[in-house]
């Protein structure tokens, strides 16, 4: 069976490249364009991995994966951030909130999806 | 730079009101028959040459094009009266662009100040040209060309797609634009994702995210600065061209665009206090590095 990760990004460009890109190493993809629509698709459903950006109106990445902790059913999903945000001051905060690791934007394919089947095992 | 010898280019009434403005802020003033062009065009002692666009900007586009490949080293300044279009240069750019049309006085004393002393280290423009170019290359697969120049006046927008993002800092503020039109935009995003085709609403989020990971770059070049960035929410602007989107009358500007297709960028910095820092390599994440956090 397929693993399904969830992709939040306000950006249509970047949810859609990641989506097409995921998708071509045999993953099931959703999205969501915010840190609310997001959790409330984790309320409702299982993922086995989520992506998330940083800056999102509303509630952005960092408040996204601490209230994604605190539901139990995904205390130990890997949560990747991938953001333009490099500084190790703000790396600390997406930590200590309960994220797996942190990408600088532009991703680089390969590193992208090494990381990926690193935590979830290689796509059938 | 203590006398400033200005080589003027104007025609009929705006030759003496631009001469006039530049005696006043200090400026030795030289003339030539704008209509008459030799390789003998450029005294040796001239400090800074001034084009007036006035009605025939094609024509003042050669009088500069030529200036250029004869005097490389001298700084242009290129006179509107209110707005500039920067898209409408190509391979030669003005140092300056001045509008001087409200208060004229203080524009060509600004012009006067900048060439004595410039604000903001070529060591930091360089560097920030180099991080635009690479994280947009890296990004989204396109080369920007870029160039500095001083701007004193507003800007047109010149393409239907625009999007401009404000930040901020105790150092540096300014925007970003990206401006493209379907075709440019398209041409991208097909790059990027092969057998789609974006809606309107797509090519905007492009720009978005271009503007982004341009100054996703900017911002960790700044903590070398010690410097800290905060960005304002993006705006997407109407393909008007009657639109204008750089109201902020001084400041650098990076601008830049990729060759064949309608694409630009626009980096304002309408001040930058990064003089005295010596820049450091600070504990940072690189672009694309997985990090275990």
């Amino acid at each position: 069976m397929k693993k399904t990760i969830l992709v939040v990004d306000d950006s249509a460009t970047v949810r859609q490249q990641l989506a097409i890109f995921l998708q071509g190493n045999g993953y099931q993809v959703e999205t969501a364009d915010d840190g609310s629509t997001a959790l409330a698709a984790c309320r409702l459903k299982q993922f086995d991995m989520v992506i998330t950006d940083l800056n999102m109106q509303g509630m952005n990445g960092i408040s996204f994966v601490g209230e994604l902790r605190k539901i139990p059913s995904f205390a130990s999903v890997p949560v990747f951030v991938l953001t333009t945000e490099s500084a190790m001051e703000v790396m600390s905060k997406g930590k200590a909130a309960g994220a797996t690791a942190w990408i600088v934007k532009p991703f680089r394919p390969d590193i992208l999806i090494k990381g990926i089947q690193k935590v979830l095992g290689v796509a059938a | 730079m203590s006398e400033i010898r200005a080589l003027v280019f104007a025609w009929g009434e705006s030759l003496s009101v631009i001469s006039d403005y530049l005696t006043k802020a200090g400026m030795t003033v030289v003339t030539r028959d704008p209509d008459r062009l030799d390789v003998d065009l450029v005294p040796d002692d001239t400090s800074v040459i001034v084009i007036d666009e006035g009605a025939e900007p094609d024509k003042r586009r050669g009088v500069l094009r030529l200036v250029k490949r004869l005097r490389p080293d001298i700084p242009v300044v290129w006179h509107v009266l209110q707005a500039v279009s920067l898209t409408s240069f190509s391979k030669y750019h003005p140092d300056f662009v001045v509008a001087s049309m409200l208060d004229p006085g203080r524009a060509w004393s600004d012009v006067a100040d900048r060439l004595r002393e410039s604000p903001i280290p070529d060591e930091f423009k360089e560097r920030i040209k180099q991080v635009l170019r690479d994280g947009v290359q890296n990004a989204f697969g396109v080369s920007f060309e870029l160039t500095t120049l001083y701007i004193q006046s507003t800007s047109t927008i010149a393409h239907p797609v625009n999007t401009l993002l404000p930040f901020v800092s105790d150092r540096v503020g300014g925007h970003i634009a990206i401006s493209g039109d379907d075709a440019a935009l398209g041409s991208v995003w097909e790059r990027l994702m092969p057998g789609t085709r974006p809606k309107f609403v797509d090519e905007q989020d492009l720009a978005g995210e271009i503007a982004n990971v341009a100054i996703g770059r900017l911002k960790e070049l700044l903590l070398g600065y010690q410097s800290s960035l905060s960005l304002g929410m993006p705006l997407y602007l109407g393909g008007d061209p009657r639109v204008l989107y750089r109201t902020s009358k001084s400041g650098l500007v990076v601008w830049g665009h990729v060759p064949g297709i309608n694409l630009t960028l626009e980096l304002y910095l309408k001040w930058a206090d990064v003089a005295n820092i010596v820049p450091t390599d600070p504990l940072h994440a690189h672009e694309g590095e997985f990090n275990w956090v």
